[in-house]
């Protein structure tokens, strides 16, 4: 797969910044306004499909290996559940959010454990989607089992 | 105790996501991990019963009819025993069968996967967080049949996962009905909610029966079972064991159990329903699986039909609640119940032998093998002790579990039912006899004379399920075990909607 | 009526799980079931739209689930008193939407209750969808394997496997 035309391939160079803004603005604001972790991640993981689909394969596989992106999987839900964890240790319990008493009610750095577990969430969901997606693209040579969510 | 409950479902799926990361270089690393993590879930599963404890755990701090709760009781505290074990022996025999295969990384990732949802699911109080430890369960098990990637393998795991898929659907269904009705997603306060309400109304009927159909699509009972032949065989032999040992008792007869008595109350027609599905699947069962040729197909349809005891002992429970007859419900729920935990050893046991065997002949027809007997002496030893558990020879496990069934069935007047109990079990002998007369004795073909066992972790985990298929039966024997395993499991069942009582406090 | 035709939807998706011989048809047949049970749960938290007043209206303006100027209340140092320039768009309860009773117990008001959906149904749809997504892509990567194969999806053609 070569990829597209000059065309797409210029737009979505440009616009693939955009989209990642887009998507991480998307995980940071989760606990403010409609969106999350899981809809950010989605929008991260979108990028990098369009890159796929505009410049082929080889590419994205430069810029983002296989190996990077599923040690960034294992990392985001090992973070997820760390701060869960560490609720217990420095809360009462599993998920108590002990940093609730931070920040100013309906600002960035507000809800405590939220945002973080929104950032761990963002970049599972968007390591694993794009894996997926890209492992079922390959299939026919690659034949490394998947992963589900 | 209750402090560490989380610990169950935290640890094994932090290590599964761990294991990844060590990549092909450290697989003996992976392996050591997992087996840590299997055995500390083994030792809390042993404190856990063992203290006895009882209560619920609020995540987040968060309050019962807001937040998610984890309970433990007596129920829990034995299946999480009989998952842990299980697991342990499973997790030992991978350490050496998994080297045929590749990524065994992955394997042991998705195998603590499975191990973190089956907790999840025994432990959740929250109906809805039952449902996604039961997907997250089923999930993993999908990939593991389908882990070796052949023919075979592929096709066993669409079959699963399809028929897998349409009783999970069953059952999100049903979790909605249920919310639409009462407006609570706790398993305690919706059962407060039915009780106050006086009984079921139509709705909730619809959706007691679709928790049926979908908790009988996991456990593979009769009508619901074509999937269970196909998927147990094509699994690897630890993953057999995992999937017939403990992942149907799991996600259908605990979390069926779990409905039918402790959320939705019994009722004469749900316990003979239950009482039927189990008849069916033994007697299906058995009948399919003399006929097989297929060692591992053979057991697996034998899962069906001792899956029929457990659903049966319990069924006839909920029968007898309702009758008023509380003594006897409570015999034939500890006969389901202690044939559940026996099921879950002996049948392991026997799908890792079925595992050494294929490791050493290479093949699972029985026509093929012949007089191994010689050449696997400690795999005939323990695959004798299995058999003669699951047919019910006197001093072995299975044979008391059947004996207090038949005792309940037979105090409770319903004759037949014994008969047809010791009816299978004969068929069972028919069965077991089957495998060791083609496996063990008769000539060795020339094809095996190299036929070779396979020492170290594999022998040990047989062993281990042996020594416990040989002691299990001092569990009803020694006054003092029953009473602090068996007992308060069947207490669970048989107090109804004490459940809700005992979640939600005496105050609520 | 709705849930009738949500029923319907999903009879549909089990008839096409039951009965098509293509793979993908099957795969596709179990998504559509999925999908009518999760807007059975969404219709499940739908509350029908009531008649407003304007100034209820004005209050609500922005989205049915609009919190009204001002922080929320869930603050147990009490130092929140800066109203709020904008309103804000996020689904939270505000303090306007509290009432306390005659016996000085604190509950969200009639006019909140009335004009918000059920936001659980909502957050139990977002994970069944999570869910049916890992299932999807298992089955795809599956039904793909099974395509290499033997090039074909037909399932009559493919299994060797008896039930």
């Amino acid at each position: 797969m070569k990829g597209m035309t000059v065309i797409v391939k210029t737009i979505s160079s440009w616009v693939k910044v955009l989209i990642i803004l887009f998507g991480i603005y998307i995980i940071l604001f989760g606990h403010l306004t409609p969106g999350g972790g899981f809809a950010g991640g989605v929008i991260l993981a979108s990028s990098y499909v369009m890159l796929m689909l505009a410049f082929g394969r080889e590419f994205v596989q430069k810029d983002l290996p296989l190996s990077l992106d599923s040690k960034l999987d294992c990392l985001g839900a090992v973070a997820f559940a760390m701060i869960a964890v560490l609720g217990y240790v420095f809360g009462k319990s599993f998920f108590d959010n002990f940093l609730s008493q931070f920040g100013r009610h309906l600002r960035l750095i507000s809800s405590g454990t939220i945002p973080l577990s929104n950032i761990a969430i963002g970049l599972k969901v968007g390591a694993s989607l794009f894996l997926v997606i890209f492992i079922l693209s390959t299939f026919r040579r690659d034949s490394s089992d998947d992963k589900q969510e | 105790m209750i402090g560490l409950l989380p610990a169950f479902v935290v640890i094994p799926l932090i290590a599964a996501f761990i294991l990844p990361l060590f990549g092909k270089k450290g697989k003996d690393a992976a392996t050591i991990l997992a087996n840590a993590v299997i055995l500390l879930l083994l030792v809390l599963a042993v404190v856990a019963v063992y203290s006895g404890k009882q209560g619920i755990y609020e995540i987040g701090d968060w309050s019962i009819p807001l937040g998610i709760n984890l309970v433990l009781d007596g129920l829990s505290a034995l299946m999480l025993l009989a998952i842990a074990t299980v697991a342990t022996a499973a997790m030992l025999f991978s350490a050496r069968y998994m080297e045929q295969y590749t990524a065994k990384a992955k394997y042991l990732s998705l195998f603590l996967l499975m191990v973190a949802g089956m907790n999840g699911v025994v432990l959740s109080g929250d109906i809805f967080n039952l449902f996604v430890f039961l997907e997250i369960a089923s999930l993993a098990s999908y990939a593991l049949v389908g882990f070796g990637c052949g023919h075979e393998e592929l096709e066993a795991s669409f079959k699963y996962m399809v028929l897998g898929s349409v009783g999970s659907i069953f059952i999100l269904f049903s979790v909605g009905l249920v919310y639409g009705h009462t407006g609570t997603l706790n398993m305690a306060y919706i059962s407060q909610t039915i009780q106050n309400n006086g009984g079921l109304n139509a709705g909730l009927t619809f959706a007691l029966a679709l928790f049926i159909v979908g908790f009988g699509l996991k456990a593979a009972l009769v009508p619901f079972h074509a999937w269970l032949p196909d998927a147990h065989p094509s699994a690897p032999a630890p993953i057999s064991a995992m999937l017939s040992g403990i992942l149907i008792k799991t996600l259908g007869v605990y979390a069926l159990s779990r409905v039918v008595f402790n959320i939705f109350g019994v009722s004469q027609a749900t316990g003979w329903l239950i009482i039927v599905l189990g008849l069916i699947s033994m007697i299906i069962g058995a009948f399919l699986a003399i006929g097989q040729e297929d060692l591992k197909r053979l057991m697996a349809y034998s899962s069906i039909s001792q899956i029929g005891y457990v659903v049966l002992g319990i069924g006839l429970g909920a029968a007898l609640i309702q009758k008023g007859e509380d003594k006897l419900a409570s015999l034939a729920i500890l006969g389901g119940l202690f044939h559940l935990v026996n099921h879950a050893v002996y049948k392991s046991l026997l799908f890792l032998n079925s595992g050494s065997i294929e490791m050493a002949t290479g093949t699972r027809r029985l026509e093929q093998m012949g007089g191994l007997a010689a050449k696997l002496p400690y795999t005939r030893a323990t695959c004798a002790v299995a058999s003669a558990s699951i047919v019910g020879i006197p001093p072995f496990s299975g044979f008391w579990s059947k004996l207090i069934l038949i005792i309940a069935a037979i105090l409770a007047g319903y004759y037949w039912i014994a008969a047809i109990i010791v009816f299978v079990s004969l068929c069972t002998l028919i069965m077991y006899l089957k495998v060791h007369r083609y496996v063990f004795l008769g000539q060795l073909p020339e094809k095996l004379q190299n036929a070779r066992e396979n020492k170290g972790t594999m022998l040990f985990a047989m062993a281990f399920l042996a020594c416990l298929c040989i002691l299990m039966g001092l569990l009803v024997i020694i006054p003092g075990l029953k009473e602090a395993v068996l007992d308060p499991a069947v207490k669970v069942l048989t107090g109804g909607f004490e459940y809700s009582r005992f979640v939600i406090g005496p105050g609520g | 009526m709705p849930y009738a035709l949500c029923f319907l939807l999903f009879m549909i998706g089990l008839y096409c799980a039951v009965v098509k011989k293509n793979m993908v048809k099957i795969v596709i047949g179990i998504m559509v079931m999925e999908y009518a049970v999760n807007l059975f749960l969404i219709m499940l938290g739908y509350q029908a739209p009531v008649q407003l007043t304007k100034s209820e209206k004005q209050l609500l303006s922005t989205t049915p689930i609009a919190a009204g100027q001002g922080p929320v209340v869930s603050d147990e140092t009490g130092q929140t008193e800066e109203k709020l320039s904008v309103p804000s768009v996020a689904p939270i309860l505000s303090r306007e939407d509290l009432i306390e009773d005659e016996n000085g117990q604190v509950k969200i008001s009639q006019l909140f209750r009335m004009t918000t959906v059920d936001p659980l149904p909502q957050a139990l749809v977002l994970t069944a969808i999570v869910i049916s997504l890992g299932s999807l892509a298992l089955m795809i990567s599956i039904c793909i394997r099974t395509y290499e194969k033997y090039g074909t999806f037909d399932i009559t053609e493919i299994r060797r496997l008896k039930g």
